[in-house]
């Protein structure tokens, strides 16, 4: 009985924020619009195009969080021509301007479409990308080829995909206060691959244990193309009562350890030969390399540790071991 | 929606439609059934049953047959137990298997499986 009235809670809450982004998004494409207006009296005011962009990058990562995934592939086309602008590569022009505007009309449609009010014309919406298209078209192209059916080339480039490492400490009251924790690393699993691994070192034993806290941190580590903005949004409604960390790993998001022919066997030393220097290395993911140089670490102190024991037992020197680490260490 | 019977029967094994929590002892083992979706309105419920099963000195065994979720709340419980009964060189681990909806969630989660005993 109590688990239905959660899962119906839970499904409320979905819906809320549903709610709540349309409203948000409504009062964006409000301001977007007057901001559009602006800019068709001053085709050189980058604050303006700025303002444009950010909402339109808004719009897109709020969308994708709550799932209006037809709204999020059009805008993303629309952004990327303000991005386009933003970074020179484009003029502002009355007839962009125009574009915009019926852009954003289509999105309000789309909008409307997903509580149940009417249905967006897809033709329109056709029409508007193949429009953005030819207009984003370097110039010097050919008409036959400006006149190719839009679409999948509006995607942009390919964007750069890095690695985060996502630490997640929830604050003692965010599962009772209705946050599952499980459904922050399903909206992560939308930007990405992810690894998961619970941490489980604060958890107390059973006895003392207060069931309705959250004990469990996560480490996670991330592969996105999405940017630490979108990362940082999936976490908007529980940041008051969580501890979060995002880290961007090294920029080469696999680390390679170079190895020296002779320290690999004889068969590998005679294959090493058959290849150049620079294959004979070994990729490994850089989360375990991070793990092997704590270990290194450790043992680098623990031997330091040992030293400094066997130096203080010297005759003649008082004995300080016995506080540091090696005194959890048996003599070997 | 059908309408879903209580659990009236502590610690006995019970017709288990909604969320159920129970402890059934046996001569040498204690098994701790857990049905429904076990959330954090039953997490009290699920360690006052877990701390009953430990307490016995016997072997625990979980039975997730008519469980069909368990939350965060949840797996913690389980994972404290079965760090407790190992520390107490007892066994903590599954009766039969676990529905492949709690494998899987358990796993995304960021669990392993033999951490909360579902191995």
């Amino acid at each position: 009985m109590i688990q239905t009235d959660d899962s119906r809670s839970e499904s409320s809450m979905v819906e809320g924020y549903k709610q709540g982004f349309q409203e948000e998004a409504r009062e964006i494409l409000i301001e977007l619009e007057s901001t559009l207006l602006e800019l068709n009296e001053n085709h050189n005011d980058s604050e303006l195009v700025g303002r444009a962009f950010r909402a339109l990058h808004t719009i897109k990562g709020s969308g994708s969080m709550f799932g209006f995934e037809r709204l999020v592939a059009f805008t993303h086309n629309l952004e990327s021509a303000f991005e386009e602008i933003r970074t020179g590569n484009l003029a502002v022009t009355s007839e962009i301007i125009d574009l915009s505007l019926s852009a954003l009309d289509q999105m309000k449609s789309m909008l409307d479409e997903e509580v149940g009010r009417g249905a967006a014309d897809d033709g329109k919406k056709e029409d508007i990308l193949s429009r953005l298209q030819i207009l984003m078209r370097p110039t010097g192209v050919s008409s036959a080829a400006a006149a190719q059916p839009a679409m999948p080339a509006l995607a942009g480039p390919e964007e750069e995909t890095h690695q985060w490492r996502i630490r997640l400490v929830p604050g003692r009251d965010l599962m009772r206060n209705g946050s599952d924790p499980r459904l922050l690393l399903v909206d992560l699993r939308q930007l990405g691959s992810l690894h998961v691994e619970a941490d489980m070192s604060r958890v107390p034993p059973l006895d003392e244990l207060d069931p309705e806290r959250c004990y469990v941190c996560w480490d996670t580590v991330l592969t996105t193309s999405a940017t630490v903005e979108s990362i940082r949004d999936v976490f908007i409604f529980v940041e008051d009562c969580c501890e979060l960390t995002i880290e961007r790993m090294e920029d080469a998001p696999i680390g390679v350890i170079e190895v020296a022919p002779q320290a690999m066997g004889e068969e590998a030393s005679s294959a090493g030969q058959r290849r150049n220097e620079h294959e004979a290395s070994i990729r490994v993911p850089a989360a375990k390399l991070d793990q092997l140089m704590n270990l290194v670490g450790e043992l680098v102190t623990v031997q330091a540790c040992g030293r400094n024991r066997h130096e203080v037992r010297q005759p003649g020197r008082g004995s300080r071991g016995g506080r540091d680490r090696s005194s959890d260490i048996g003599t070997a | 929606m059908l309408p879903r019977p209580r659990n009236v029967c502590k610690n006995s094994l019970v017709e288990v439609t909604s969320m159920s929590v129970s402890v059934e002892q046996q001569e040498a083992i204690r098994v701790v059934h857990l049905g429904g979706e076990i959330a954090i309105a039953s997490a009290m419920e699920v360690k006052e049953a877990l701390v009953l099963a430990l307490a016995s000195g016997k072997d625990i065994y979980l039975d997730l047959e008519h469980a069909t979720d368990l939350d965060i709340t949840a797996l913690q419980l389980l994972w404290a137990a079965k760090r407790g009964a190992t520390e107490s060189g007892g066994c903590f681990t599954i009766a039969g298997e676990a529905p492949e909806s709690i494998l899987n969630g358990v796993l995304e989660a960021g669990f392993e499986k033999r951490s909360v005993g579902l191995l």
